[in-house]
This record gives structure tokens, C-alpha cells and sequence, in this order.
């Protein structure tokens, strides 16, 4: 499972998509998300959004 | 007697809404009924763990009298197991320094000795993954048979978030079966008969933590709102219950295909999964997508294009 970040939101804010082992997305979130964020201090880093399918 | 009498002295008795338990009955089940990880996944409010391959499922056939559904947690290796629901500081925090008893009716494929667990902390709203200090166990021994078992505990007078915990003392073998239900969390040193609280209450309790929006089928709303381009829509869900907290994270299905846009009269099918825009405590917004050519203004209404789809938002500890 890894982040991406997919956009925008209206109010400036990021918005990642976690992405799962079988490449779907089935959820998304600001960084304010708290699996994202324990993601995040592990030591991990999102893809930038260019890299979206 | 007149109500107002009735009313304080349930009040004074602590008669009703007793059991700081959610879902002790385990009759709710918004996420799903079976389930290999970790964390929040199948019976709502309970968070789910083990040392190993373990499933955890809803049992409809071995139950105690009186219950329609117990939690099931079947060791696929050997394993250590685990449930436990931490309570909101809202819920408990007039049982600081106070005795409280827990009541669980328990039963085992094989004898098994499991041990229940009172853990407390400082931190308000502390979450189920947190940091926690025990405040004592107590070990019973599960049996064939289900029977109920209690043990009392003493809220430690600065905690701010308790949550009580079910875990095999030790690891069990591959195969092995817990079967849990009816657990009730009550002030005072005994325990009193299991709390039964009506389908739409608990679920409304359930519901302050965790909404799916999950119709069953084709063309069923999930939200409306205003087109914002000629190919996307911005879509407002409101909750049916105020959330503990603002959601930060909108779940879906995982395929595009499974919702679509109503939009002037046309049906125009999600080329993307729907997207978290922004949520309060009572609504949520979410982006639909699609390759049409919608009118850049005007309203739409989201919808599932399957019997899959479905919304969801997570505000849990």
C-alpha cells in the first residue's frame, strides 16, 4: 500500500489516494488522516501527483 | 408518579444507557462480517488484533440465549487474539476514580484462557492503535459452553479515555475458535443484567463513528450537489448522526464503474473513484467524475451504478 497525491481540494488542502497491493483506490484523505499520517512517521513519502495513473 | 419522577430516579438508578459499551451485543456491522486484518473491520466500534493469521467473523449460530450475533475470532496459525473498544472521554469521564464491571460472555472451540483487560489514559479521545496503561486483568477460562464472566476495576482518577480489552492470555493453536458477545462496561462493583438497546439506537450510537452509505443497489442516491465542469460534480452527503469528529477521509468501493452522475435527465458512469473534498461533523462533500459532457452548471445527484457501491467515513478512536 502506498499514497499518492491526487489533487486539490476547494479549500487548498492536498488530497492523497491510498493506493492498495492490488493498485485500486479505495480510499481517500488529507493529510489530516490518522492511518496517513502514522504512514508518514514511519518514514514514508507520497508519490508526487504526476505520477498518477 | 410523573414522568419527571420516573426520569430522575432512571437517572439516579442509572438505569438506562448503563452500558458504555457499543455494540456490546455485536449486532452491527457496517464494514463488513469477515475479515483477515487488523484494526476497525467488521463488528462496528470493535478493533480487531492478533499476533497472527486470524479471522474474525459474525457467528449466527453458537450464541448464549438472548443474542442474535456474537463475534467469532479464529485462529489461522498459532496466535495471540484480541478485541478491545476504547470510550470517548465524553462517555467516561464520570467514572474517573470510580469501580466499574465488566461483563463479556465468552465461549471456545477448545478450552481457552482469556483475559480481560481495563487500560486507561491520560490523553482524551486517546485511539484503540495509542498508547495505553493497564489498570488490571482478570484470566478466565473459556469453555465449550458459554457462560458470563465479570470482573470490577477501579478508573484511575486522571484518565481520561478507558477502553477495555479481550485477549487470549496466551497464544492459541491453528484452529482454535472465541466466540464473544454481549460485553457491557457498567459503573459499580456488580454486574447487572446485559443492557439490550433497540436495532436504531445502537446503530445511531455506531453511526458517530463510522457511516456507509451502502444502498445494494443499482441507481440509489449518496449524495447531490452542484456540477463544477462539464465532467465533474461536487456531491454533499449529510450524516444521519452529528460524527464524534470531522472525517478526514472518504472510503469507496475501489472501481470507477460502480457509481455514477444524474445529471439533466442523463446518466453519466464515474471514469474515477469518487474523492474526498472536505467533511464537517453532520455532511460531507465528494467529487464525481466522469468523461461526459455535462452542463458546467446545474445540480446532479450521485449515485451507485452497482450493487457495490457505496460511501463511507470513519470517525473513530
Amino acid at each position: 500500500m502506498i499514497y499518492k497525491i491526487h489533487s486539490t481540494n476547494i479549500d487548498g488542502q492536498i488530497i492523497y489516494a491510498r493506493i492498495d497491493d492490488d493498485g485500486k483506490c479505495r480510499l481517500t484523505c488529507t493529510e489530516d488522516y490518522p492511518e496517513f499520517k502514522a504512514w508518514i512517521e514511519a518514514g514514508n513519502q507520497p508519490l508526487p501527483a504526476e505520477e498518477n495513473n | 408518579m410523573t414522568n419527571a419522577v420516573i426520569i430522575a430516579q432512571q437517572g439516579a438508578n442509572n438505569t438506562t444507557f448503563r452500558n458504555r459499551i457499543i455494540n456490546g451485543a455485536m449486532g452491527i456491522w457496517q464494514r463488513g462480517t469477515s475479515s483477515t486484518s487488523a484494526g476497525y473491520q467488521t463488528a462496528d466500534r470493535w478493533y480487531e488484533n492478533a499476533s497472527n493469521t486470524t479471522t474474525f467473523a459474525q457467528e449466527t449460530s453458537n450464541l448464549p440465549s438472548g443474542f442474535q450475533y456474537a463475534l467469532k475470532l479464529t485462529a489461522g496459525a498459532t496466535a495471540q487474539m484480541w478485541i478491545q473498544q476504547p470510550i470517548e472521554t465524553k462517555n467516561c469521564y464520570d467514572l474517573q476514580g470510580q469501580s466499574v464491571t465488566l461483563s463479556v460472555y465468552l465461549a471456545a472451540s477448545v478450552s481457552t484462557s482469556v483475559t480481560l483487560y481495563l487500560y486507561y489514559s491520560t490523553s482524551t479521545d486517546n485511539p484503540a492503535a495509542g498508547s495505553w496503561t493497564a489498570v488490571s486483568s482478570s484470566t478466565v477460562t473459556a469453555t465449550s459452553s458459554y457462560a458470563r464472566y465479570t470482573v470490577t476495576f477501579t478508573v484511575p482518577s486522571n484518565a481520561l479515555t478507558i477502553m477495555p480489552q479481550i485477549i487470549t492470555t496466551s497464544t492459541v493453536s491453528n484452529g482454535t475458535i472465541l466466540y464473544i458477545t454481549g460485553v457491557q462496561l457498567e459503573a459499580g462493583t456488580t454486574a447487572s443484567p446485559f443492557e439490550y438497546r433497540s436495532y436504531g439506537v445502537e446503530l445511531a450510537l455506531c453511526q458517530r463513528y463510522y457511516y456507509k452509505n451502502l444502498p445494494g443497489a443499482s441507481n440509489s442516491p449518496l449524495g447531490t450537489g452542484p456540477c463544477v465542469s462539464t465532467t465533474a460534480s461536487y456531491q454533499m452527503t449529510p450524516f444521519p448522526v452529528a460524527m464524534r469528529i470531522a472525517p478526514t477521509a472518504l472510503e469507496q468501493s475501489g472501481t470507477a464503474a460502480d457509481y455514477n452522475t444524474l445529471h439533466a435527465g442523463s446518466t453519466y458512469v464515474n471514469n474515477a473513484v469518487p474523492t474526498f473534498i472536505v467533511a464537517n461533523t453532520f455532511a460531507a462533500s465528494s467529487q464525481f467524475a466522469n468523461a461526459g459532457a455535462m452542463n458546467s452548471v446545474g445540480g446532479a445527484m450521485a449515485r451507485t451504478n452497482s450493487t457495490t457501491g457505496y460511501l463511507a467515513w470513519s470517525a473513530e478512536l
